[in-house]
Order: structure tokens, then C-alpha cells, then sequence
């Protein structure tokens, strides 16, 4: 069972190789559209890849909340 | 843009886009039943398709819409095959939404009207990868630019481990409309050439560069397999086919 920060630091992962970018240079307050170009395909590979790796199930209700890194990673700590 | 517009959300405007979807559906109905279909390559792959479906995602180009409706709405195909529909938040959309409505084996992937794109791609994803029911899309869709594989359908395939069969048919007697993508309508009592593509899987794990090299090879694929189709239909006419990827 993973903890809460090992679950944060997966999804920090994943936001990095979806976005292209390095986990050091996400920060909490990035929009995942305007900071880290997150367009339609790439959230598709974000939500699919979190689900995957963390075992979980995003309802769409759910992923339309998801604006910011921080809200990605409140999410999945949950 | 299309020639008229219509509020959805009034009642007038909500029955108009219900009739227009009516009339369609008849003339689909109408045309396709009569057009012959002739499939000249990847038959195989069709044969595969209705004995095992499976994830497996179907592009064709925007301007063959109405052919591949035609096709897929016949009694050969309907009656057998399961199809997702990527239907856009368009007008057109609507109107599309309304034709399939009463076709029971077609599942619509509609996203709603602020996050459409994205939400439509999640539907679809979720009917291909749980469902194991086979997607149909246009990647150049639904604006355009025409014949361009949108990288979106590549990624869609990609996550939900569906190989990408491209689908092109191509009428002997037809007229194009103006629209963006020279939408192509067939005239009734046509022969129809129809190609089924190699299937192409979109392996996990690629980089932003290998995605890219697959997208561009699925186009290819796609304009070669519409080239065939246009070769045994239109004999006569010249048609350049661009080398396999």
C-alpha cells in the first residue's frame, strides 16, 4: 500500500513525463492548460496513467476539477 | 461554418436539428442501401473485425463521412459490429447525434459543452478500453485541417492499447459539397470501393519525437488506403499514392 506522499510523488512523475518537463520544475500552483500545455491528448495520458499507476478510478466529475498540479496532488492523496 | 444556425437549447431550434437528423438518417438510408460495396484491400482485417472486434480504433478522413455511414449502417455491418462515435459539440455534431440515435449497436462519445474535446476523448477511451467496443473517428475532424492526422486519435489508440485500422471508401459517382473538408456525397446505385489499412499499434512509453513519427506514419497509411479506394473507383482519374510509411 502506498502512502500519501509516495502516491504524490507518482503523480508528480507522471505529470512530468506527460508535460515533458523535469518534477523539479512543477509547482503546486501551475495550471495544467496555460503553465504546463496540457491539452486534450495529454490529459488523456495524465488521467489513464494515474489511473493506472495508482490503482485508482477518476470519475469525469472529478477530472474536470483538476486545473492545478496542486489539485492533482490533493487528489490522488486523498 | 454551416449555412444556417440554430439555438439547440430552444424548442424550435432543438426540433429542427431532430428533422434534419431524421432526413439525413432516410438518405443514408436511401443511398447507402443502394450503392454496392466492393472491399479491395484488407478484407481480412474487416473478416477479423466482425468475428473478434476487440479494441480497435477506425479513422477515415472527414470528407468520407457520409460514404462510411452509408457502409457502416448497412445491413452487413450494422447487424454485426459494436461502434463508438466521436461526435463533436458542433452543430453538425447534433444533427450526427440524431442519426445515430436510433442505431442500438452505436455507442456516441459526446463531450459536454465546456470540455468537449477532452471529455469526449475520456468517453471514448473508457467504451474502447473497457467496453473492448471498436472506435470510429475522423482525425482530421471536425475542423479540419483536411487530411491532417490530428495527434489526438494516435494518443487515443496509444492508451487504450487499440492498433489504428485505417478505412477508406471511395464512391465511382459522386459530387463533393464545399464544406472544409470537400465532404464527399454518393450518388445512388454507385459502386463504393472500400479498403481496410494495415492495422498500426501505437506502443506505450514513446517520446513527444516517436509520437510525433507515428502520428505522421498513420497519415500516410490513411491517404494510401483512400488512394487505393479512389484507384479502383475512379480509374480514369489521376491519383498520386504517397508510399507506405
Amino acid at each position: 500500500m502506498m502512502s500519501a506522499m509516495d502516491r504524490q510523488q507518482a503523480a508528480l512523475d507522471v505529470l512530468a513525463e506527460v508535460c515533458g518537463r523535469p518534477a523539479e520544475e512543477l509547482s503546486p500552483d501551475q495550471d495544467l492548460v496555460a503553465d504546463l500545455d496540457i491539452d486534450s491528448p495529454k490529459a488523456l495520458q495524465l488521467l489513464v496513467t494515474l489511473e493506472e499507476k495508482l490503482d485508482i478510478e477518476i470519475p469525469d466529475e472529478d477530472a474536470a476539477r483538476l486545473e492545478k498540479v496542486k489539485d492533482v496532488l490533493e487528489y490522488v492523496a486523498a | 461554418m454551416p449555412w444556417f444556425r440554430v439555438d439547440p437549447r430552444s424548442a424550435i431550434g432543438a426540433w429542427f436539428l431532430r428533422f434534419c437528423g431524421a432526413v439525413a438518417r432516410s438518405a443514408i438510408r436511401l443511398i447507402g442501401g443502394t450503392c454496392r460495396y466492393q472491399v479491395i484491400a484488407g478484407g481480412e482485417t474487416l473478416q477479423k473485425l466482425l468475428q473478434n472486434p476487440g479494441p480497435v480504433l477506425l479513422v477515415i478522413w472527414h470528407d468520407r463521412a457520409i460514404c462510411s455511414a452509408c457502409y457502416f449502417s448497412g445491413p452487413f455491418i450494422r447487424d454485426r459490429l459494436d461502434l463508438a462515435l466521436m461526435i463533436s459539440q458542433s452543430q453538425d455534431g447534433e444533427i450526427v447525434s440524431h442519426i445515430v440515435r436510433p442505431w442500438t449497436r452505436v455507442r456516441s462519445a459526446r463531450g459536454s459543452a465546456t470540455r468537449g474535446g477532452r471529455e469526449a476523448l475520456r468517453i471514448m477511451h473508457r467504451i474502447m478500453a473497457k467496453e473492448k467496443i471498436p472506435g470510429l473517428l475522423a482525425p482530421d475532424g471536425p475542423h479540419g485541417p483536411r487530411r491532417k492526422f490530428k495527434l489526438g486519435a494516435a494518443v487515443l489508440a496509444q492508451m487504450a492499447n487499440a492498433p489504428v485500422v485505417p478505412v477508406a471508401l471511395a464512391p465511382e459517382r459522386s459530387f463533393r459539397l464545399g464544406s472544409w473538408d470537400r465532404l464527399i456525397m454518393p450518388i445512388p446505385f454507385s459502386r463504393v470501393a472500400v479498403a481496410f489499412g494495415q492495422p498500426t499499434p501505437v506502443p506505450r512509453g514513446l517520446s513527444g519525437e516517436e509520437l510525433e513519427s507515428v502520428r505522421a506514419r498513420l497519415e500516410t497509411e490513411l491517404n494510401r488506403t483512400t488512394s487505393l479506394t479512389e484507384i479502383a473507383a475512379l480509374p480514369n482519374r489521376p491519383h498520386p499514392v504517397p508510399a507506405a510509411g
